[in-house]
């Protein structure tokens, strides 16, 4: 099993008021799955996806990640796991706009303190992979959405993770961006990549072998 | 990794050059200004710092005590003091008396220059560090006919480099002596307070002085035994004249040589200040300018960071761990500083000369000097710490998931640090411009006083050992060229009367009379009438009384301390001379400078005893009149011709003041530039953040006034809060600096005002570009981007 959510609940104080964001959700995800989540706005699935992602704490529940209780650990070795792990796929793809492609796609690697001659072969498998050879010295704003969110799904593979967070991933594509960045998402899972998509469209979803819907924070 | 934190510092400084530049700007403006007051105050604190024993080597302090309780300190001790001292006190290693320098013409054959002389005892090269070129430290000043010759006046007068042994004659005392040259000089230390360019043993002098403890002609150096304490040492001499010598109204006290240039200020017997009080003074400044510089630096980095937060947030995501981020941001803070520190450099290296010429120093850019490295590397240290520890912390906390949505606008705290740093700024702006305002007014009111003379067109000639034998032919060949229009003389430069005597007696003075001092000025007949100085009781001196080379004048201030009725026809006595009587009473003028009051002075009639001739000129004849009298000099001496201007030589005495007023605009003016640079990045980065509020307003209807008042609000509301802050600290401030002088201006309410009102004005241009032009966009623009 990869990771187990038990009974957690997520809230924000409001006025005197608590108003809950996770309501009493269970999951478990096992290896090799695809899943999608759906949901109207504000129904939890961003928050859901950050939690998965430990990028958000969350206020009641248990949750397992590779049978380490994430919901004990501290945040360095939290940190740790997720940087291992995880990777992050968003909407707005979330480049960082001074670092050209070969570096953005460098940046998980210098965290994980790998030695250059490793970075640069990795780099370079990668670029070679996405077939975006041509554009490592390009920066984030010379590219086109879809091309930047292609490098977006290469950095977030770039550190093999065995789970990918994905929020939105083809929102700011036009369709045929969107289709190309899903059946990249589909042959990576075939690889055996386990992914965990937001997503609105109910096109999209059907990539998802489960889907799970959210409303009001509760999953139905 | 750093060369990754190195490459994103340098893409953003590039992408952001309106950020980068008001920030680059800002701290080498800042660091240049500290730097520049950082070589000043080493130089000032490295006065006699190169002495091998400067840490035993002590000057000699004589304090005045009367009745009225204790009076000035000076380094002048009578000539018994030293060997006083070596015969009782056994912590005492070595005693070495020297005299002031005084100009002497020096001759060897035909060759004549004027030479710097002191007299100073036998050990006196042992004691100093100032090493010899040739010659024998020990036996150079053994034999009263000896003279050591610095290297600059020996290659004048032995161009061929041979110079021990030879014969100089020296005019002392109107008459030519001979002294053989047994030592050569290497060129003393610009830092030595300690100057002269020939030495001779002291009892040359003695002739013309004497043993007594009350005369004190001599200064007198001692060194200290290694362990002893030099508190306990000055104790133990404080009342070695009275058991010793008998002379009660004296007392001894130590300070160290290395101390007498700053701590030169005296109160009941010890140091209370003096130089040292400038060097906190603009030590703070510096503080202050850097301070100002790096509070832009925080301002301006936390602002930005909001636009940064995506970055922040990416990396956290991708596993950025918090030291990695704090690092990062402050290797950013590093790059800056680092290339303002060149600029700063650069700065400094073109503005030098003029900072020399103001502070009348000689200070470089000395990159051989690990001293200079010094400096440095702790300016750009601090500058460091101080502005990139707070924004590095405060980027790496960003929280990643807020970072990524960019929803860290409304930071409370965060603002409020913001504020609170620019109310910091303008209360320094504040408080330096007012500080100046009332150094300029000060200085302003010294220039316009009414001294109670008349310095216009007034020179004065010194006449020299040649000339002074033909002092009367001079004066009349003078006073026969039409420019000029009367010629005096006095005895002593009266702007500058340096010492008083207590010797003074006076028909109807009573027996119990406490000791009282005077003033002693020599002058010519006519004096008074070319310098308009009044007469208001009697009368002045005149060619028609015979007698008046005898009498006296005396001014209000002597007439009150005399406690005297009817002072016209009273006679008087002092220095042995009989006869003379009280023939006149001149109302009080400034001879000293306006820190004093005006002494109680005693004039005489001497015209044998002037040494100073006094030329009043035809307006606008000048230069001719500076001509003939070069010319006349000439005929009678083949010395420089040397001449001042009275009104000049007056403001000189306000030398120190002036130099506190332009180097204090200078540094205000920056302090104020620096501040506006950041008050202008917040205000570019606020109409930055509202520009989509201001689209919508002005789609609402919202006009540009409107606009402009909604965006300049905050930022006057800051200014004027720091005004209110300042005053008070910059008055109290002021109040006790205008105590230095003895008449002084009064501070007013509307000196802080005006300098409110000019501070606000500027910061209200300041902040008017950035809001005129975020007012005046189309809101079309600004909202399309969403």
């Amino acid at each position: 099993m990869l990771l187990q959510l038990n009974n957690i609940f997520k809230w924000v104080q409001q006025g005197g008021q608590r108003v809950f964001l996770l309501k009493d959700i269970n999951l478990q995800v096992e290896e090799g799955e695809f899943i999608s989540i759906m949901g109207p706005s504000g129904s939890g699935k961003s928050t859901l996806l950050n939690v998965i992602g430990m990028l958000d704490g969350f206020d009641e529940g248990e949750y397992n990640f590779f049978d380490e209780p994430v919901h004990q650990l501290k945040e360095k070795h939290r940190a740790n796991l997720y940087k291992q792990y995880i990777g992050f796929v968003f909407q707005a793809y979330h480049l960082i706009d001074e670092l050209t492609v070969y570096e953005n796609l460098e940046m998980p690697l210098l965290y994980k303190k790998l030695k250059g001659s490793e970075r640069k072969a990795m780099v370079a498998d990668m670029l070679d992979r996405f077939n975006i050879v041509g554009k490592k010295d390009l920066f984030p704003s010379q590219l086109s959405g879809g091309q930047q969110q292609l490098v977006g799904v290469a950095r977030a593979l770039i550190s093999k993770p065995k789970l990918i967070l994905a929020d939105e991933p083809t929102g700011n594509l036009n369709s045929q961006q969107g289709i190309e960045i899903m059946e990249l998402f589909k042959e990576l899972n075939e690889e055996g990549v386990t992914i965990i998509q937001v997503t609105h469209s109910e096109k999209n979803a059907q990539y998802g072998k489960r889907i799970i819907n959210l409303l009001d924070g509760r999953k139905i | 990794m750093l060369k990754n934190h190195f490459k994103i510092a340098f893409r953003n400084l590039l992408k952001r050059k309106g950020y980068a530049t008001i920030n680059i700007v800002g701290l080498s403006l800042g660091l240049w200004c500290t730097l520049l007051i950082g070589l000043w105050i080493v130089d000032e604190l490295d006065k006699d710092g190169f002495h091998t024993n400067g840490d035993r080597i002590s000057q000699v302090m004589s304090t005045f005590v009367s009745e009225d309780g204790i009076g000035d300190s000076w380094n002048g001790t009578g000539y018994p003091v030293g060997e006083a001292l070596l015969d009782n006190v056994p912590e005492i290693e070595k005693v070495v008396r020297t005299t002031w320098q005084r100009d002497v013409v020096t001759n060897f054959g035909e060759k004549t220059i004027n030479a710097k002389v002191i007299g100073a005892d036998v050990g006196f090269f042992e004691l100093f560090s100032f090493p010899l070129k040739e010659g024998d430290v020990k036996n150079c000043l053994t034999d009263l006919k000896n003279i050591v010759l610095s290297v600059e006046k020996a290659q004048l007068l032995f161009p061929d480099g041979n110079a021990l042994g030879k014969t100089v004659n020296l005019i002392l005392d109107e008459t030519e002596e001979p002294f053989m040259v047994t030592a050569v000089f290497e060129s003393l230390p610009e830092n030595s307070t300690i100057q002269f360019e020939a030495v001779v043993p002291l009892d040359t002098f003695l002739p013309m002085n004497n043993k007594s403890w009350g005369n004190t002609w001599v200064q007198t150096y001692i060194l200290n035994k290694k362990n002893a304490d030099l508190t306990e040492l000055s104790k133990k001499i404080k009342d070695i004249p009275n058991t010793i010598g008998g002379d009660a109204n004296r007392t001894l006290s130590l300070q160290l040589l290395k101390d007498r240039y700053l701590y030169s200020k005296f109160e009941n017997g010890s140091p209370i200040g003096g130089r040292i009080d400038n060097v906190i003074l603009f030590g703070i400044i510096a503080v202050f300018t850097l301070l100002i510089a790096c509070f832009n630096f925080i301002n301006l980095t936390t602002a930005w960071a909001i636009k940064r937060s995506k970055e922040v947030g990416i990396k956290k995501v991708l596993g950025a761990g918090k030291l990695s981020l704090l690092t990062q941001f402050f290797v950013e803070s590093i790059v800056l500083v680092f290339i303002s520190v060149l600029v700063a450099l650069m700065l400094s290296y073109i503005s030098i000369p003029f900072f020399n010429v103001i502070t009348e120093k000689s200070l470089a850019l000395d990159f051989t000097e690990p001293r200079f490295y010094g400096i440095l590397s702790t300016i750009a240290l601090a500058t460091i710490l101080l502005s990139g520890i707070y924004p590095a912390y405060s980027m790496a906390s960003f929280k990643s998931t807020n970072a990524l949505h960019e929803k860290l606008q409304g930071k409370g705290a965060e603002s409020a640090l913001r504020k609170g740093l620019v109310v910091f700024q303008f209360i320094l702006c504040m408080a330096m411009i007012s500080g100046t305002l009332v150094v300029y007014l000060q200085l302003d009111f010294i220039q316009n006083k009414n001294l109670g003379l008349n310095k216009e067109n007034i020179i004065f000639m010194p006449l020299d050992g040649q000339t002074i034998l033909q002092s009367k032919t001079i004066k009349e060949e003078l006073a026969s060229f039409s420019g000029i229009k009367n010629v005096s003389a006095a005895g002593t430069n009266f702007i500058d009367m340096g010492g008083s005597t207590q010797d003074p007696t006076w028909e109807g003075r009573p027996a119990n009379d406490p000791i009282k001092s005077f003033s002693i000025l020599d002058l010519d007949f006519e004096l008074l009438e070319m310098l308009n100085i009044q007469v208001v009781e009697g009368r002045s001196f005149s060619k028609t009384f015979a007698t008046d080379t005898l009498n006296y004048m005396i001014n209000e201030a002597a007439l009150k301390l005399m406690n005297l009725d009817d002072p016209i026809g009273k006679s008087m006595q002092f220095w042995g001379d009989e006869g003379g009587k009280i023939v006149g009473v001149v109302k009080d003028f400034h001879f000293n400078s306006l820190h004093n009051q005006i002494a109680p002075m005693i004039l005489r009639c001497r015209p044998n005893e002037t040494w100073l001739l006094y030329i009043k000129t035809t307006a606008g004849n000048t230069q001719d009149a500076i001509a003939h009298m070069q010319k006349t000099h000439q005929k009678f001496s083949d010395l420089p011709f040397s001449y001042h201007f009275l009104d000049e030589a007056i403001e000189n005495g306000y030398r120190e003041e002036q130099k506190i007023q332009q180097l204090s605009t200078i540094f205000t003016t920056l302090a104020i530039i620096i501040s506006c640079l950041g008050l202008f990045g917040l205000a570019m980065f606020t109409a930055n953040q509202r520009i989509k509020e201001i689209a919508v307003r002005k789609v609402l209807g919202a006009n540009i006034a409107g606009l402009f008042k909604l965006l300049s609000k905050d930022f006057i509301k800051l200014v004027g809060l720091a005004l209110l802050i300042a005053v008070p600290i910059s008055w109290y401030v002021m109040q006790h600096w205008i105590q230095n002088f003895a008449f002084h201006i009064t501070i007013q309410w509307w000196m802080f005002l005006s300098a409110g009102v000019l501070l606000l004005a500027i910061a209200l241009v300041t902040v008017s570009y950035q809001t005129l032009k975020v007012a005046t966009t189309n809101p079309s623009k600004s909202l399309r981007t969403e």
